[in-house]
């Protein structure tokens, strides 16, 4: 038994860990069922009698995937939504949460998927580390950033946001797995790796028709894995068939989404941000545009915008790189200046302020976490490929491959929309908070499971291979 | 042979082209640098230049020696006479722009001088005791340009302590690292170069400990860290205990006669106005805690709080720990919500908004800085005393040198004074927000030292 205990003692520990704080979400926030809508709510359940698997599903204003779940808990009556809040226009609408008969399922539902991912994730990550006290506290940190305010929130509010992060992180977990066991067993993948890669692939394309910026992550998918499949050293330990395969599938459902969402006209309520935002206030981006044939009645532009819009204003980015780059760097701050729903208003208590305060810390209202995460990111992948243990690859391509998605969402979702871009690049701020504690903890696992008493003596630099 | 020396030495001279492009970023980006603007604490200091600096009244007027001594070093013929002076608080008086005055001009521009010196000076120690080269270039890149982005750079226009105060703690952090290098390296026996950066250490530390009261709290920090080094066996037996005990009484000593001028100087009554309006008076037990311990209910409280009231704000912290540890958390956020210097205004040109934008960056407007510098540091000193090389851990010692000095900073800072905490804890908050960066740097150096 002691040697039992001595063995696996970190095991106990991660257990307690995950039941403490699990049961910190569960009594923290009030009662569940309380929830709260959004001008946008009753866009998606006004969608349930769409089929899922339609053209029309695709043409509508909301993606399926958030849709589904209305589809799911639809009372008999049908829903009925009573309190919605508006936060441009405090007058109007309600802070308070409310128990609203159907939408209690939902974000019942919410939570429970929130608490499920994040602990999958946090076992995951926990699984590839080494150092024990290191998986321990890797699983206090990430259970503690989940479970705060800043994300916990979100689980209540009629929006696609709470199921996004849990889809997201959901995949990320699968994703460290998948990478290990690929990087184990080369091109001869096993049964339990397919399935993986085959869940893998089912939760992506679940979170990818959440938002129409998560949907076009599918194309830096595709990218990522036709660079894997083009560069000899990458193609010779990776089963080709499957990677090819999910590629061409990616790319062929993202032509789908691509032309279903120029023929739904969502584009047009990110113009209208675009045009307010980045071209009229510029005499030189509006005349760019009027040379390109837009009408110059405002009204007439829209209508213009819907056919001609998307390519002109990717040009017109294009033309003046220096509009592009200054507008993404000053409004960096701008856009992690916020980290707690909007939506409603919770009493602030001695217990919520304190938990308010820990979740500033954790989710930080600055821009740091776009540089800091890039460089213990980059930090990660050097250090991993400079040696060659398994477990240590993992972590170099679960770096890589988290930088390569996190920051095309921003980069995308930043020029996509120019209102409203605190709430709309949450899906990128939120994992840039993470790595920030992620990555260091896993250069912390690094340096503590590099054997130091045979290093050289001097200060000179080691041989690189 | 040359391509041998080229294959060991390629980092050498991208770190020169480096610290050369940066300084002159320096020099270059921030105007004239003899403009100069004052606060309303500036002239606090021009007016004990008359003090002598090592004498009983210097310790027990308004204001620490250490700043002082710049204004004497550089005091025009016909004195200082102050024109821009800035009042963030009233900003309908005083002025925003800076200015060229005489004297405070020398005295701008020694301050730019010594911060660029400072901050290569610290980017250049630190690179040395790094292992793999190209961490090496990143650290020698991320290190200075942390230091001439304007978060930290445009204090050398200000008349006040903040920016010398910076620039010493980078050169004593500089020294630290080199010296703990060589105590490792020379053991007992340590040579006349160690004994003289042991001299360099004990000069600069003192000079930036009478820099400010908060700052002059640090060096019984220093005395506890020296004395626990000295008192465990196993540490005794590998470092100078001559020099050890010699600079823990020296610093013990110095600590007891400023503690001593400090109580006379009546200097506290400024903190204790702000401590009483803010963690005492609106706390009915708070309150009741202080008048049974005799303070008056109503009459003039100046005689007591001088006796008794730093004694007894300690004994009502101790016995509200709930308190204290609230208030600690709470305000947190806000210690960190400022990153740039409120005296000045700067014109908004495009590369002004791009550096600004890159502090904001290098420079969080969050608490973040304070547990991930904590953690990032445990970490550090973890690893570096797991193993038996002890050549690695001199960036274990240094990170806990730096965390007390800088946990404890913040924390007598904090307590010590509640009003203007955001730039009363700069001198905490910035080393906190540089060593977020670096620690993952070193945790990586160690990640990528390769076994024979």
């Amino acid at each position: 038994m002691l040697k039992f205990l001595k063995g696996y003692w970190h095991i106990l520990a991660i257990i307690l860990v995950v039941v403490l704080l699990v049961n910190f979400r569960l009594t923290s926030y009030g009662d569940p069922r309380l929830s709260i809508g959004t001008n946008d709510s009753s866009s998606y359940y006004e969608q349930i009698k769409i089929p899922t698997f339609s053209w029309e599903a695709l043409t509508v204003r909301r993606l399926p995937s958030y849709v589904l779940l209305f589809k799911m808990f639809e009372p008999e009556g049908g829903y009925q939504l009573e309190a919605v809040s508006y936060p441009a226009a405090p007058g109007v609408g309600t802070s308070e949460k409310q128990l609203q008969p159907g939408f209690d399922k939902i974000v019942v539902t919410q939570m429970w998927l929130s608490i499920t991912a994040w602990v999958f994730f946090a076992l995951m990550v926990a699984r590839h580390l080494k150092n024990r006290l290191i998986k321990i506290l890797a699983v206090v940190l990430i259970l503690m950033f989940a479970f705060l305010p800043p994300i916990a929130e979100w689980d209540s509010v009629l929006m696609s946001e709470s199921g996004s992060y849990s889809l997201f992180m959901i995949m990320l977990g699968f994703t460290i797995e998948i990478i290990s066991r690929i990087l184990k067993e080369g091109r001869n993948v096993s049964w339990l790796t397919i399935f993986l890669w085959a869940a893998w692939f089912c939760v992506f394309l679940l979170w990818a028709f959440m938002r129409d910026s998560n949907a076009t992550i599918m194309l830096i998918v595709v990218g990522f894995l036709l660079v894997l499949i083009t560069i000899p050293a990458t193609r010779k330990r990776l089963h080709v068939g499957l990677s090819g395969g999910t590629a061409a599938v990616l790319l062929v459902i993202f032509l789908i989404f691509a032309a279903a969402a120029s023929q739904s006209g969502r584009w047009l309520g990110s113009w209208d941000g675009l045009y307010s935002g980045y071209i009229a206030p510029y005499e030189t981006h509006l005349q760019f545009f009027y040379d390109r044939g837009m009408p110059e009645t405002t009204s007439a532009a829209r209508v213009w915008a819907a056919e001609n819009g998307a390519r002109t204003y990717l040009l017109m980015l294009l033309k003046f790189p220096r509009f592009a780059v200054n507008t993404f760097i000053y409004l960096m701050q701008a856009v992690f200046s916020e980290n707690i729903q909007p939506f409603f208003f919770t009493h602030p208590s001695s217990g919520y302020r304190n938990m308010v305060a820990i979740g500033h810390v954790f989710h930080p209202l600055s821009s740091t976490p776009f540089l800091l995460s890039l460089i213990t990111g980059v930090l990660v992948v050097a250090a991993a490929f400079n040696r060659k243990k398994t477990e240590i690859s993992t972590w170099a391509w679960m770096a890589i491959w988290m930088l390569v998605l996190v920051f095309s969402y921003y980069g995308m979702a930043f020029f996509a929309d120019a209102a409203g871009i605190i709430r709309h690049l949450q899906g990128a701020s939120m994992p840039m908070r993470l790595m920030i504690w992620l990555f260091p903890i896993v250069l912390a696992d690094f340096a503590l499971s590099n054997p130091t008493a045979k290093l050289h003596e001097n200060s000179e630099e080691d041989n690189v291979e | 042979m040359w391509n041998k020396r080229l294959s060991d030495y390629w980092h050498f001279p991208i770190i020169i082209i480096i610290f050369l492009v940066l300084v002159n970023f320096r020099l270059t980006f921030y105007g004239d640098p003899t403009l100069s603007i004052g606060t309303n604490d500036t002239s606090s200091y021009i007016n004990q230049i008359d003090v002598p600096t090592f004498s009983w009244k210097a310790l027990i007027v308004r204001r620490l020696p250490s700043y002082v001594l710049f204004f004497k070093t550089f005091e025009p013929e016909n004195g200082y006479e102050l024109k821009a002076v800035s009042y963030p608080a009233a900003p309908e008086l005083g002025t925003k722009t800076k200015v060229h005055q005489a004297g405070f001009a020398h005295i701008a521009i020694n301050q730019m001088r010594l911060s660029i010196f400072a901050w290569i000076f610290f980017a250049y120690i630190f690179i040395r005791h790094l292992r793999k080269k190209i961490l090496k270039v990143l650290a020698a890149f991320l290190i200075p340009f942390f230091g001439f982005l304007p978060q930290v750079a445009e204090w050398d226009s200000i008349m006040m302590t903040e920016s010398v105060s910076f620039s010493l703690f980078l050169i004593i952090l500089g020294i630290s690292l080199e010296l703990i290098q060589r105590i490792k390296r020379e053991g007992k026996k340590i040579t006349w170069f160690t004994w003289g950066l042991m001299i360099a250490w004990f000069g600069f530390f003192v000079f930036w400990a009478f820099m400010r009261d908060s700052n002059a709290n640090t060096m019984i920090l220093m005395v506890f860290l020296f004395v626990i080094l000295l008192v465990i066996p196993n540490i005794r037996k590998r470092i100078p205990v001559v020099p050890f005990i010699g600079v823990s009484v020296l610093l013990l000593g110095l600590f007891v006669v400023y503690a001593l001028a400090a109580n006379q100087s009546g200097r506290w009554m400024g903190s204790w106005i702000s401590v009483y309006n803010d963690f005492i008076e609106p706390y009915p037990t708070h309150l009741q805690y202080f008048y049974e311990r005799g303070m008056p209910a109503d009459s003039d409280k100046t005689d007591w709080v001088m006796q008794y009231g730093a004694r007894t704000y300690l004994g009502m912290m101790i016995s509200n720990p709930e308190f204290m540890v609230k208030t600690f958390i709470f305000w947190m956020e806000d210690v960190f919500s400022e990153n740039i210097q409120p005296f000045f205004y700067t014109p908004p040109t495009d590369a002004y908004q791009w550096m600004v934008s890159f502090g904001n960056m290098l420079h969080p407007i969050s608490s973040v800085p304070f547990p991930l510098t904590l953690l990032t540091g445990i970490f550090v000193i973890i690893k570096a005393f797991s193993g038996e090389n002890h050549n690695d851990q001199t960036f274990g010692w240094m990170t806990i040198l730096l965390l007390l000095n800088v946990y404890g900073l913040y924390g007598f800072s904090f307590f010590g004074d509640s009003g203007g905490l955001v730039r009363h804890l700069l001198g905490a908050v910035m080393p906190m927000r540089l060593m977020m960066w670096l620690f993952p740097i070193v945790l990586a150096d160690y990640s990528l030292r390769r076994s024979k």
